[in-house]
């Protein structure tokens, strides 16, 4: 995952965030062996070489040539040509100073595109079950143990439920086609305040009344049981539960 | 607005350097400081250091934070990569540069508040790490971008604009870095271009780090009777207590002073620094007794300016205790960098 952060972070000219938590950081895991793949080449994204540069009339450090709201960079002491400053405060596309309206927003509407277009760099989600498409959770990062012993539970009650793990931010498609394609969604995640139920409903059209949280933040760990027991009782409550039970 | 912006002609009659530059190729961007402000000054000794030194415009890194000072990168030398961190944390960008570039040379731009408040935890560890770059602290006793607080350097009993007194002991730079370790310490003052010239140049060019305090009045906060960092302040308990000479390396066997006038010090790439001592009593290569005679004239209200300290014979200095790659990590072929699977596989091995 080290190495994709920097593959994206060096193609999209921006900070990535790799999330972990007190779980995963601090407390002992059965993981199977680390694998490096000899095949794999770093993707140091759009750099100009001192040869390239010295093709150009000129350098601009941010305007789009390629119309894919990534513009092109340099690294410091290949080509004076090359130079450019990133400052701290408004530019334009030519990366000179500005406080013109218009300019700015050249600037940071090109930056827009590039967020939007960001998911096609990033991981996908992992989704496993059956695909019944009743109901679904959705879920990151160290749930993801808690989940797959829930759903084993659950299976054995002969309950199905799908699951998705979302692997980055901004959201794939196929998140926003998962919930689009599951009556009822439980998110699970341990925090108090749902920050990815929140996160789903501010970045995607859906519905907020098909979302039901499942939040875990004790302290510890999160286990199965609160996640099988929570599900148990909303569908409970749903007429549907007839359909989802086999 | 200081200034129009110059047309980027230069006269055919305009000195030029080794690299047949002239001084306008050294200079940047138009300063939007106010009229006056000390910061231009340092932005045109820069200018001039860098220019006398025939640097390399690509060669050098200009990094800065946030603030009135850290504005001026943009001022000079626009041929070079410039990079504005955010507040307080230009130490870690010019520390992450530095260790995966060591071939060019670092400047790092920054102001009192910068350095003394929100980035005093980056500032100790640069100076500990003792990373191969200069840096630059324009001190001006206040926040000016935010209009005029006083800041952790202004002295007790110093007004501010509005009439308010500071009854809040400073933070003084120079005593800090010298506390430190820090291998290059010097002070001096805007309105002398004579002796920050060399001062910046020797700071270039010193094995480590290199911290001059530069004590820049805020035209607009912090120039009014009753500052002890305005103008006619500064010039009036402003103590020069050496003289700095920059000999570059090709001038080195040509000058020479009598003995007991300087102390010549030689730097790693052969260039060298002559000090002369003003003050018979003080000597700039021992750091406690540096420290003793700044505290003990910061106690008469006395600025004492010049290179105070300095240490070529440190071994501290970051490249040679991490014995970090001499080439720049981006040459150096991926094939190279990444030790493969077989290397992976064996270290795995030591944990069954």
């Amino acid at each position: 995952m080290a190495v994709q952060a920097f593959d994206i972070a060096e193609r999209l000219q921006t900070p990535v965030f790799v999330l972990s938590d007190l779980d995963i950081g601090m407390n002992d895991w059965m993981c199977p062996d680390l694998e490096w793949d000899d095949t794999y080449r770093p993707d140091r994204g759009k750099v100009l070489s001192a040869e390239e540069l010295a093709g150009l009339d000129k350098f601009y450090r941010y305007v789009d040539r390629d119309d894919d709201a990534i513009p092109y960079r340099t690294l410091p002491g290949v080509s004076p040509k090359g130079a450019y400053f990133t400052r701290g405060s408004g530019h334009n596309q030519y990366g000179v100073y500005t406080e013109d309206s218009s300019e700015y927003q050249v600037v940071l509407d090109r930056l827009k595109r590039k967020f939007s277009n960001a998911p096609r760099y990033l991981p996908r989600p992992a989704v496993m079950g059956k695909g019944n498409n009743e109901v679904g959770i959705v879920s990151f990062g160290s749930c993801d143990g808690a989940i797959r012993e829930a759903l084993d539970i659950l299976g054995k009650q002969k309950i199905d439920v799908d699951y998705l793990r979302v692997k980055a931010f901004p959201f794939n498609h196929e998140v926003e086609a998962f919930l689009k394609a599951h009556a009822t969604l439980f998110v699970v995640e341990q925090n108090r305040d749902a920050q990815l139920k929140s996160l789903l409903t501010l970045e995607t059209a859906v519905e907020k009344s098909k979302l039901f949280s499942i939040l875990s933040y004790s302290g510890f760990p999160m286990s199965a049981q609160p996640i099988v027991d929570g599900i148990r009782e909303k569908l409970a409550e749903l007429p549907r539960l007839s359909i989802v039970t086999r | 607005m200081s200034y129009i912006n110059k047309p980027k002609v230069a006269h055919p009659s305009l000195p030029r350097n080794e690299l047949g530059l002239t001084r306008r190729q050294y200079e940047g961007s138009m300063s939007t400081l106010c009229a006056g402000c000390g910061h231009d000054s340092i932005t045109a000794a820069v200018v001039e250091a860098c220019w006398g030194l025939s640097m390399k415009p690509e060669q050098l890194v200009k990094l800065s934070g946030i603030g009135c000072s850290s504005k001026t990168t943009a001022y000079f030398v626009s041929g070079s990569h410039g990079f504005n961190s955010v507040h307080g944390r230009m130490p870690s960008i010019a520390s992450g540069a530095n260790a995966a570039n060591r071939g060019l040379t670092y400047i790092g731009v920054s102001g009192d508040g910068d350095s003394l408040s929100i980035g005093i935890g980056q500032l100790v560890h640069v100076i500990r790490r003792n990373v191969n770059m200069l840096y630059l602290i324009e001190n001006n006793g206040v926040y000016g971008l935010t209009k005029g607080q006083f800041s952790a350097s202004a002295d007790i009993g110093t007004k501010a604009k509005r009439g308010d007194v500071n009854s809040t002991p400073p933070i003084d730079p120079v005593l800090l870095a010298l506390s430190l370790g820090a291998t290059f310490v010097a002070r001096s003052f805007s309105g002398d271009k004579a002796q920050l010239v060399p001062l910046i140049q020797a700071g270039l060019r010193h094995n480590g780090f290199a911290l001059i305090d530069v004590l820049s009045p805020c035209v607009t906060f912090n120039d009014h009777e009753g500052s002890t960092k305005s103008y006619t302040f500064t010039r009036e308990n402003y103590h020069a207590v050496t003289e700095t000479d920059f000999v570059a390396p090709a001038e080195v066997i040509s000058v020479d002073y009598a003995a007991g006038e300087s102390i010549p010090v030689s730097l790693h790439d052969g260039s060298r620094v002559n000090l002369r001592k003003l003050d018979p009593d003080y000597d700039p290569t021992d750091r406690s007794a540096a420290y003793h005679y700044i505290e003990t004239k910061l106690k008469q209200n006395e600025y004492v300016t010049g290179l105070i300290h300095i240490d070529e014979s440190s071994t501290t200095e970051f490249h040679n205790l991490n014995r970090t790659a001499k080439v720049p990590l981006n040459s150096i072929p991926f094939e190279k960098l990444s030790p493969g699977r077989a290397a992976l596989d064996k270290l795995m091995g030591r944990y069954r």
